[in-house]
């Protein structure tokens, strides 16, 4: 199946959603692929039930030319009917770009003619193309945390939102996220039992990173308020707190911690047990980059926008022509960013189609609410970053890599031999070969590499993606 | 219906409409909008696979299509994603 359209966006969530809305109305033929069986990304993912129609934020969200909180994002939100030329695609995979923006997309069964339990492929030709791939969680590997009952503080939120189920009757919280509280207020909400939250963080390191909120204060402020809903709550939450191991034997039972100096190295002596039937742990967030990369966009590397991130100019256009990037693949901060960049992606695509309406000083305005981000972007990114040592730390009977089996004993072992960069260290360990393809490893091996060699992040590499990149049953590709 | 079952459906949450699946040959009650993976969360079966390798036993960890660990057998294709995939009625899902 060949299909062509004048804009292709790979992605719906908010970055996907707020370009499509602009993009709608100019008599262009619009797709949006997205992998999730409805709209909405990370935050819209309940708002957004099935539905044949589309949505669209409150145009007076922009209004006032500064930045937007996630709250008033996901309350703007609203159904409207399927703007004329948009269609969507849903529990589609883009598996691969190719010269001349052309696509390879894995669909599910039902849109392909004849039957097909496995799915089937379709090529799209894109005339512009714009990545809103989002950004998936970065961890921490401890003993332990390949065991059941060990999850994501994501999946925890996601079984809540979409499926109406509590992770766990009694859950324990910790890493370094944001996402912590946000998970623990949402547990309480809903009739579930928050064990305790242990925060790496010492408040200390909250403290001196709020200058970084300049254009953000109501951020510190509901920050503030999730604090004492927890204090009200009763609920236990330490800080500067570090998980050492998940222990039970076909799931999780027990978590062992360890208390932390100023540095963050643990403290010796200080290890405690906590019983749990559920552990939701994170350590910030990692641009799902791997679609661009293979489409040949240059990176950069930014630890304060959340590590390799695509490279875009002012019009947000990557280094392959006519292929721009959204959201949180060009830098992590938050559904806001996301939001004002696929506006502005948008609106440069309808420049470029000559198709250009409204006034210049809407464009200037999203980008001054472009620039107010970098603050948040710097506090968030450098709140969820665990030091060096803490990389350095990992017992060599700690596994890395969960698809493919590798420990950082074997790691060590190959770093120690030479093998210094991403790409030797992939070859030589297999790790990030399996079927995640590095989705989870990739960025932990990447920060390991750094701790342990002392080397600059050019120096380490930036990672390569071939296509497909995202594992699709082989039947599909048989099925024409 | 287990205890698992009762306990972890947030009782404020919207429903859609309730299937029957199988889970391993057994009936499983579930409702519409819900993902395969909460489903079985939600009867209390939380090992879905066995690593190869290590012999571990393997569960959902991402919850959203990143990491393939929560990899069953949906309608007798192999390697589906429990997380990304919502439950119809009369599937058959098979764990391990
Ligand atoms: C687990 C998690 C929880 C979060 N919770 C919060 C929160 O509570 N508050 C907050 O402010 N921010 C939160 N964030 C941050 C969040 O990333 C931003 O707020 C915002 O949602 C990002 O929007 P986006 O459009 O850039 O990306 P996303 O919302 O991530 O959307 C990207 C979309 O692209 C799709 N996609 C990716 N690759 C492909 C492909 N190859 N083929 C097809 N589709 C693809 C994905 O399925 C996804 O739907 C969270 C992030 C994560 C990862
Ligand atoms: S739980 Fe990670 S892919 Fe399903």
């Amino acid at each position: 199946m060949k299909q062509a359209y004048d804009v292709v966006i790979v992605g719906s969530g908010v970055a996907g959603i707020a370009a499509a809305n602009t993009l709608a109305g100019h008599g262009l033929q619009i797709l949006v692929i997205d992998e999730n069986p409805q709209a909405g990304g990370q935050i819209l993912r309940q708002h957004c039930r099935v539905t044949d129609g589309f949505w669209e934020f409150d145009p007076r969200l922009e209004r006032s030319g500064r930045t937007v909180s996630t709250q008033k994002i996901v309350q703007s939100l609203r159904p409207v009917p399927r703007p004329k030329g948009i269609t969507c695609v849903h529990q589609a995979r883009v598996l691969g770009i190719f010269p001349d923006r052309q696509l390879l997309v894995h669909v599910p069964d039902p849109l392909c003619p004849g039957s097909s339990v496995s799915g089937c492929m379709m090529e799209i030709d894109a005339g512009y193309l714009l990545l809103a791939t989002g950004a998936r969680e970065r961890f921490l590997p401890f003993k332990g945390w390949t065991l059941p009952g060990v999850m994501s503080l994501g999946a925890a939120q996601i079984l809540m939102k979409s499926s109406g189920i509590l992770p766990a009757r009694h859950t324990l919280i910790a890493g370094t996220s944001p996402l912590q509280t946000v998970l623990a207020l949402e547990i309480l909400k809903n009739k579930g039992n928050v064990t305790a939250i242990l925060d790496e963080n010492h408040f200390a390191k909250k403290l001196g990173l709020l200058p970084l909120l300049k254009h953000h204060w109501y951020l510190a402020g509901e920050g503030a308020m999730q604090m004492l809903g927890l204090m009200i709550r009763k609920v236990r939450f330490r800080q500067g707190v570090r998980v050492t191991e998940a222990r039970g034997k076909n799931e999780v039972t027990a978590v062992v911690t360890a208390d932390l100096d100023r540095k963050g190295n643990k403290i010796p002596g200080t290890s405690q047990i906590y019983s749990a039937s559920a552990l939701a742990v994170g350590h910030g967030f990692s641009p799902n980059i791997e679609l661009p990369v293979q489409a040949g966009c240059a990176l950069d590397y930014d630890a304060d926008r959340g590590g390799w991130v695509v490279r875009v100019d002012h019009a947000l256009e990557t280094s392959v022509v006519k292929v721009y990037a959204a959201g949180e693949i060009t830098g992590i901060a938050g559904a806001g960013k996301s939001f004002v960049e696929g506006k502005l992606a948008a609106l440069s695509i309808l420049e470029k189609l000559g198709k250009k309406t409204g006034p210049d000083r809407y464009a200037q305005k999203l980008v001054r609410m472009q620039k107010q981000q970098r603050g948040y972007a710097s506090f968030l990114n450098q709140l969820c970053q665990v030091p060096a040592s803490a990389y350095e730390a990992i017992d060599d009977d700690v596994l890395i890599c969960r698809c493919e089996e590798i420990s950082m004993g074997e790691i060590r072992k190959q770093i120690a031999k030479g093998f210094v960069t991403t790409g030797s260290l992939k070859k030589a360990t297999r790790c990030g070969m399996g079927r995640c393809q590095g989705r989870i490893c990739q960025p932990v091996l990447f920060d390991i590499l750094l701790a342990l060699t002392g080397q600059t992040p050019d120096q380490t590499g930036s990672p390569s993606f071939r296509a497909p990149v995202k594992n699709v049953p082989m039947a599909a590709f048989l099925h024409p | 219906m287990n205890n698992a079952d009762t306990d972890l459906r947030i009782s404020s949450a919207n429903r859609g409409t309730k299937i029957t699946l199988q889970v391993d040959g057994v009936p499983c009650t579930a409702y519409e909008g819900e993902t395969v993976h909460a489903v079985l969360l939600a009867k209390g079966i939380r090992v879905l696979r066995i690593a190869g390798k290590t012999g571990e036993p393997r569960g959902i960890f991402c919850g959203m299509g990143i990491c393939y660990e929560c990899r069953v057998t949906i309608n007798g294709v192999p390697d589906q994603l429990a997380c990304m995939t919502l439950a119809t009625d009369g599937m058959q899902i098979e764990t391990r």
